[in-house]
């Protein structure tokens, strides 16, 4: 198993979209589970990049509970 | 590579934020399959940030609507505005819609999570879903318009549809539906002269892959008023239209189209020029014969007239003649009562050898079926 696949498979990617990655030809479930992979990173970057850009905006004395909201 | 695939990859190549092409190595694949993967990350990517969308739309229920508006465009931009929007009651999404830009609400249509979304693109207002898909048809966004379709409510795709005056746009939006069973629906909201646009549109942005495609979803009256459309088009289109046929193996696509035709335009069809070549009838034949689409193709050959059917006959007693016993199994008795009452006499002894060395045992069983019926006596008399 790749160590993409394995990723995936750590972050919770559901069974039957392993299962369908892991019944591609290896080099082809591999390079899939790496593009899958590669996305999931770019969302995190876009999503955790949102939520900072959020709480900069927000005025000084709101900063502390809208942070709490936002990052618990 | 078949244009639904190339479809299909391009849906995906979209959700992974990767280069159209990069998953060429897909193609062979199932389809059902990789739309049902497609649709499993998806929802995987959305739960991944499903507890930041909710706390982004907890803090934006606690400010008015238009300072959520402002923030969403200022500084949380279309695609956070997207998971947040599936996570706020509807009617407040469709207030915070009502004070976004419509280039923003259109971006952030292209990134909502199909099954989170559903119920806040049907509450969606008409004038609000008209809006947007205007833009998003500026934007060429067929693919997120094509899963508008499935969700908004019918008075919505009416008006849509109504103001969609690009045939191409017509074509790629059906082209990219994920149930195609809706197919029907959109087609038949259409004006006649949007219909005619459609067909046009074909010929002008090659699309006839697509169109021959989609015509395999599509009912029969549809599909023969269609048909008829693109009948009216002309030997040149015709011809093509039969190349695309034959490069892409949507012979049994085009047989069903021409079928539902009338039957003026059947007889121009079958009878032109292309179709003498025995690469592409060979083409035609080996397609039937994997597809099992025998009685679409033998409804037509006795339309064929004897400078068509003759070269036509060569082939399927000849290169494509251990096809035959499949057509005596999978055929209805009737469509091969049909051709073999059809036969030239020149025919009969050509078509009597193949059977007897290709077919012989799925010919008894024919002719035991169908002993009394005329078509075949002579036929009957060669093989013996």
């Amino acid at each position: 198993m790749s160590d993409s696949i394995s990723t995936l498979k750590a972050k919770g990617l559901p069974a039957d979209a392993l299962a369908f990655i892991e019944s591609l030809p290896a080099d082809q479930g591999s390079q899939l589970a790496d593009a899958v992979l590669a996305a999931v990173a770019t969302k995190d970057t876009r999503v955790e990049k949102a939520m900072n850009n959020a709480l900069n905006v927000v005025p000084g004395p709101f900063r502390r509970p809208v942070k709490k909201m936002l990052f618990g | 590579m078949h244009i639904e695939t190339q479809a299909e990859l391009l849906k995906l190549s979209r959700l992974l934020e990767s280069e159209e092409n990069t998953l060429d190595f897909l193609d062979g694949q199932d389809l059902g399959q990789v739309a049902a993967f497609r649709n499993t990350v998806s929802a995987f990517f959305y739960a991944q940030h499903q507890d930041s969308y909710q706390r982004l739309a907890g803090i934006s229920k606690l400010v008015p609507t238009g300072a959520s508006a402002k923030l969403a465009t200022s500084v949380l931009g279309s695609v956070l505005a997207a998971g947040i929007a599936s996570e706020l009651p509807a009617d407040r999404a469709i207030k915070l819609a009502d004070k976004l830009p419509d280039d923003f609400l259109a971006k952030l249509c292209i990134h909502l999570e199909p099954s989170q979304s559903r119920d806040l693109l049907a509450a969606m207002p008409d004038k609000i879903v008209a809006r947007v898909a205007q833009t998003l048809l500026a934007m060429d966004e067929h693919i997120t318009l094509a899963r508008f379709v499935a969700v908004i409510k019918p008075s919505a795709l009416a008006a849509i549809t109504a103001t969609v005056d690009s045939g191409e746009a017509m074509v790629k939006i059906a082209l990219y539906l994920e149930d195609k069973s809706k197919l029907n629906t959109l087609l038949e909201l259409l004006s006649e002269d949007q219909q005619r646009a459609t067909v046009k549109a074909a010929t002008e942005h090659e699309l006839w892959p697509a169109v021959l495609s989609l015509n395999g979803h599509v009912n029969t009256d549809l599909r023969g008023q269609l048909g008829n459309m693109v009948a009216d088009q002309g030997e040149a289109v015709l011809s093509h239209l039969i190349e695309v046929a034959s490069e892409q193996r949507l012979w049994t696509n085009l047989l069903q189209a021409v079928n539902a035709m009338d039957n003026a335009h059947q007889q121009n069809i079958v009878n032109l020029e292309t179709l003498r070549q025995a690469t592409v009838v060979e083409s035609l034949i080996s397609t039937v014969a994997e597809e099992g689409s025998w009685d679409e193709l033998l409804d037509l050959l006795p339309l064929m007239d004897q400078a068509h059917l003759t070269p036509a006959l060569e082939v399927l007693t000849g290169a494509q003649a251990a096809s035959l016993a499949q057509a005596l199994e999978k055929a209805h008795d009737s469509k091969l009562l049909g051709l073999f009452g059809h036969l030239p006499d020149s025919a009969v002894a050509g078509m009597a050898e193949a059977i007897k060395t290709n077919a012989a045992s799925q010919w008894q069983a024919f002719a035991g079926r169908n002993g009394d019926a005329h078509e075949i006596e002579a036929l009957k008399a060669a093989i013996g």
